[in-house]
C-alpha cells in the first residue's frame, strides 16, 4: 500500500476528531490531517480540489451520523464528482452505531472500501493506513 | 247395475284403443245412478285389473279416497252438475298394495242428450312422483333457508333480460327489513354503505358483462340504521349455451362479528409492532450514545498514556471533563424517554390549547420577537383536550421550535396552529413556511434519533424523537408532510 500522505476525517464529534487527529500524528500514519465537521463543507472542498492531486485526500474517514447531510449523502454526492477527481480517495466508513444494515449498506456501494465501528482497533488502523509503528 | 250401452266410451274400440295409449284412466260418472265406469287405465292406476271391482259413488268415497280429502271430492260431486264447469283436483286415493298415493281427478260435466243420463266424464292421473318432489324441494328450500340464518347468509339473483332482481328471506333479516319483504334492485343497492358503492356496483357490473365473479367485504347500513359487515359473493350466470350471460347469482354473509375482531385483531398487532419499533429504536439509541461516549472515553485515555506535553496534558483533562457531561447530558434523556413510556397513567387534565400556545408562545418571546417570526393559531374547532399537562406543553413547543429553527432566510417565517377533530379524533396541526425538507431521503431520521448528544449546537433529532415518543406513548401518533423550501406541517392525532 502507498503511505497515506493526506487524510480527511468527516465527523462532527470534535472530542472523536482531536483523539483520532492526535493518534495519527503520534503513529505518523499520515502526513497531514484535514477535518471537516460537515459533509457539505467536505463536499465543497473536493469539488474546488478535484484536480489537485497534492489536495485532494489519500484517506477519507467517514462518520454515518452527522448534522444536516449524513454520511450517506456524501456518498452520493462523491459518486456525482467522482469520474471527474484526479485521485481516487479510499472512503472508510465509521460509527457508532453497530446496526448490520448500515454495514451492509455501506460495504453495497463502489466508494466504500470499508465499514469499522468505533473505536477503531490496531488492526482497523493497519488496514485502512498500511502501517502500525509500535 | 246400469246397462252397459249407457256409458259413452264402452264398446268403443277406436275410443278403447285411445284411452289405452293415454298415461291417465278415463272414467264416467252417471249421476243419476251414481254408479261408475272406468277405463283399464283407470283401474290399473289404482293397482286393479279391468272389472275386478265396480264401486258406486259413495263406495268410492268412502273407502279410496283419503278421510281428509273426502270432503273436496263430495263436494265437487255434489256441486255437478248445478256448475257445469271443469275442475281438478288433487286428492290420495287408496292403491291396491294398501298405500295413499296423490292424484289428479279432473272432470267436466255433461247434461242429458240423445237419450243418456247426465253424467261426469274425466281423468285420473296419477301425480306421486311429481307431489314428492314438490314436498322434497320445500324441505330443501326449508333446510336451505334454516342453513342459511344459522349462517347469516342470504342469497340474491339478478336477471338480465327483462330485468329483475330478487333475494331470499335471510337477505331481509341481514338488512333488517321485514322477513318477506324484497326490494328492487335500485333498493336493494342504497343500503350499501356510500362509500362500498363504487366497488360494490363495479362488481355486480363486471359480473354481468365481463363474467368476472366476485369476493367482496363491505359495509352496508340496515333499514335500523345500523352497520354491518357483510361478505358479497357473486357469479355470472350462463344460458344453456355458455355463452351469453343470463343472470348474476350469489350470496350475502353478515360477517360483522368475524369483521370486527379481525379488526381489533389488526389494531393490537400494529400497536404491538409499533411498541416493538420503538423498542427496537430505542436500544439502537442506547447503544450507540454508550459507544459513542465509551469509544471517546478510550481513545482519550490512551493518549492521556502517551501525552507528556503539559498543554496536551491538560487538553485531555478537558477533554475527559466533557466526556463525562455528554455520559450525563445522555443518561438525562435515555431517562427522560424511560419516564415517557411509564407516566402513561399520569391524570390527564383538560386544558385549553390556546392557554398552552399563549405560554409557550411567552417563552420564546425573545427569540420570536429578535428573528420575527408571525406565528397564528386558530383553536375554534376544537378548543380544548384531555392531555397530561406536561406533554402537550412539550409537543407544542418542540412543534414551535421546530419551525423556527427550520426556518428560511428568505422570508418571515410564519407558523400556523390550528386544531379539529377528525373520525372522533382530536388533530393538532403545525405549519410552517420554512426549509422542509425531502421525506424520501430523510423522512425515517425526522422522528428518529441516531444523533448523538456530544456537544453540538445542532443536537437535532431528540425534540421530535421525545415528541413522538410522548405522543404515541399517549396511544396517538405523529406524521409530517413536507416539502423542500416550502415548508413541513406536522399532523398530531391525539
Amino acid at each position: 500500500m502507498d503511505p497515506v500522505y493526506l487524510t480527511c476525517l468527516i465527523d462532527d464529534d470534535e472530542i472523536f476528531v482531536y483523539a483520532m487527529k492526535k493518534i495519527i500524528n503520534l503513529k505518523q500514519l499520515s502526513r497531514e490531517t484535514i477535518t471537516f465537521d460537515r459533509v457539505e463543507r467536505a463536499m465543497d472542498y473536493l469539488s474546488v480540489h478535484k484536480e489537485n492531486t497534492n489536495a485532494l485526500p489519500d484517506v477519507i474517514l467517514l462518520d454515518i451520523n452527522l448534522p444536516g447531510e449524513d454520511g450517506w449523502d456524501f456518498i452520493d454526492s462523491f459518486g456525482e464528482i467522482a469520474a471527474k477527481m484526479i485521485k481516487k480517495p479510499r472512503i472508510y466508513m465509521l460509527s457508532s452505531s453497530a446496526n448490520p444494515a448500515d454495514q451492509q449498506k455501506a460495504l453495497s456501494s463502489n466508494f466504500v472500501e470499508n465499514y469499522f465501528i468505533k473505536p477503531l482497533s490496531k488492526d482497523d488502523f493497519h488496514s485502512i493506513f498500511g502501517t502500525w509503528p509500535v | 247395475m246400469p246397462t252397459q250401452d249407457q256409458y259413452i266410451f264402452q264398446h268403443n274400440e277406436h275410443f278403447e284403443l285411445v284411452l289405452q295409449s293415454l298415461d291417465a284412466g278415463v272414467y264416467e260418472l252417471d249421476l243419476e245412478k251414481k254408479t261408475f265406469w272406468w277405463s283399464s287405465k283407470f283401474y290399473e292406476l289404482l293397482g286393479y285389473k279391468r272389472g275386478e271391482i265396480s264401486p258406486n259413488k259413495q263406495q268410492f268415497i268412502n273407502t279410496f279416497v283419503f278421510p281428509e280429502d273426502q270432503n273436496k271430492l263430495t263436494a265437487i260431486f255434489e256441486s255437478y252438475p248445478k256448475i257445469a264447469q271443469h275442475f281438478i283436483i288433487e286428492i290420495r286415493l287408496l292403491h291396491h298394495n294398501g298405500k295413499y298415493r296423490w292424484y289428479q281427478i279432473a272432470g267436466q260435466a255433461k247434461s242429458r242428450s240423445h237419450g243418456s243420463r247426465p253424467c261426469l266424464i274425466g281423468s285420473l292421473r296419477d301425480i306421486q312422483s311429481r307431489v314428492e318432489q314438490q314436498e322434497q324441494n320445500k324441505k330443501n328450500e326449508l333446510f336451505l333457508e334454516e342453513i342459511g340464518v344459522m349462517a347469516k347468509v342470504g342469497g340474491f339473483e339478478i336477471k338480465l333480460n327483462p330485468f329483475s332482481s330478487t333475494w331470499s328471506k335471510e337477505m331481509s333479516i341481514i338488512h333488517e327489513l321485514p322477513e318477506n319483504y324484497i326490494p328492487d334492485y335500485e333498493e336493494a343497492i342504497s343500503y350499501v354503505k356510500p362509500e362500498y358503492l363504487p366497488i360494490v356496483k363495479k362488481s355486480i357490473n363486471d359480473a354481468l358483462t365481463l363474467g368476472i365473479p366476485y369476493d367482496i367485504e363491505s359495509k352496508i347500513i340496515t333499514a335500523k340504521g345500523r352497520e354491518v359487515w357483510i361478505r358479497a359473493i357473486g357469479k355470472p350466470v350462463y344460458d344453456e349455451k355458455e355463452e351469453k350471460i343470463i343472470a348474476l347469482r350469489g350470496f350475502f354473509q353478515d360477517i360483522d362479528i368475524q369483521k370486527e375482531k379481525e379488526l381489533a385483531f389488526k389494531a393490537s398487532v400494529n400497536l404491538i409492532n409499533e411498541q416493538n419499533h420503538r423498542l427496537m429504536n430505542f436500544s439502537h439509541i442506547v447503544s450507540h450514545n454508550l459507544r459513542s461516549h465509551a469509544t471517546n472515553l478510550a481513545l482519550t485515555l490512551n493518549l492521556l498514556e502517551m501525552e507528556t506535553d503539559p498543554d496536551e496534558l491538560a487538553h485531555l483533562g478537558e477533554n475527559l471533563r466533557k466526556i463525562s457531561n455528554s455520559f450525563n447530558k445522555t443518561m438525562e434523556y435515555l431517562n427522560e424517554i424511560i419516564v415517557i413510556q411509564t407516566k402513561t397513567n399520569i391524570t390527564r387534565k383538560s386544558l385549553k390549547f390556546k392557554e398552552v400556545t399563549k405560554r409557550i408562545v411567552a417563552s420564546l418571546k425573545a427569540e420570536i420577537e429578535q428573528i420575527g417570526v408571525e406565528i397564528h393559531y386558530d383553536f375554534e374547532a376544537c378548543p380544548e383536550i384531555d392531555y397530561i399537562p406536561a406533554y402537550l406543553e412539550s409537543i407544542l413547543l418542540n412543534l414551535i421550535s421546530n419551525g423556527i429553527k427550520y426556518r428560511r432566510a428568505d422570508v418571515t417565517p410564519v407558523i400556523l396552529i390550528k386544531t379539529y377533530t377528525l373520525n372522533e379524533r382530536i388533530v393538532l396541526e403545525v405549519s410552517d413556511n420554512g426549509l422542509g425538507l425531502d421525506l424520501v431521503k430523510h423522512g425515517d431520521k425526522l422522528f428518529g434519533m441516531h444523533k448523538t448528544f456530544h456537544n453540538n449546537p445542532n443536537a437535532k433529532g431528540i425534540g421530535l424523537f421525545i415528541t413522538k415518543n410522548q405522543i404515541e406513548a399517549l396511544g396517538g401518533k405523529i406524521s409530517v408532510k413536507s416539502e423542500v423550501n416550502q415548508g413541513s406541517t406536522f399532523t398530531v392525532v391525539f
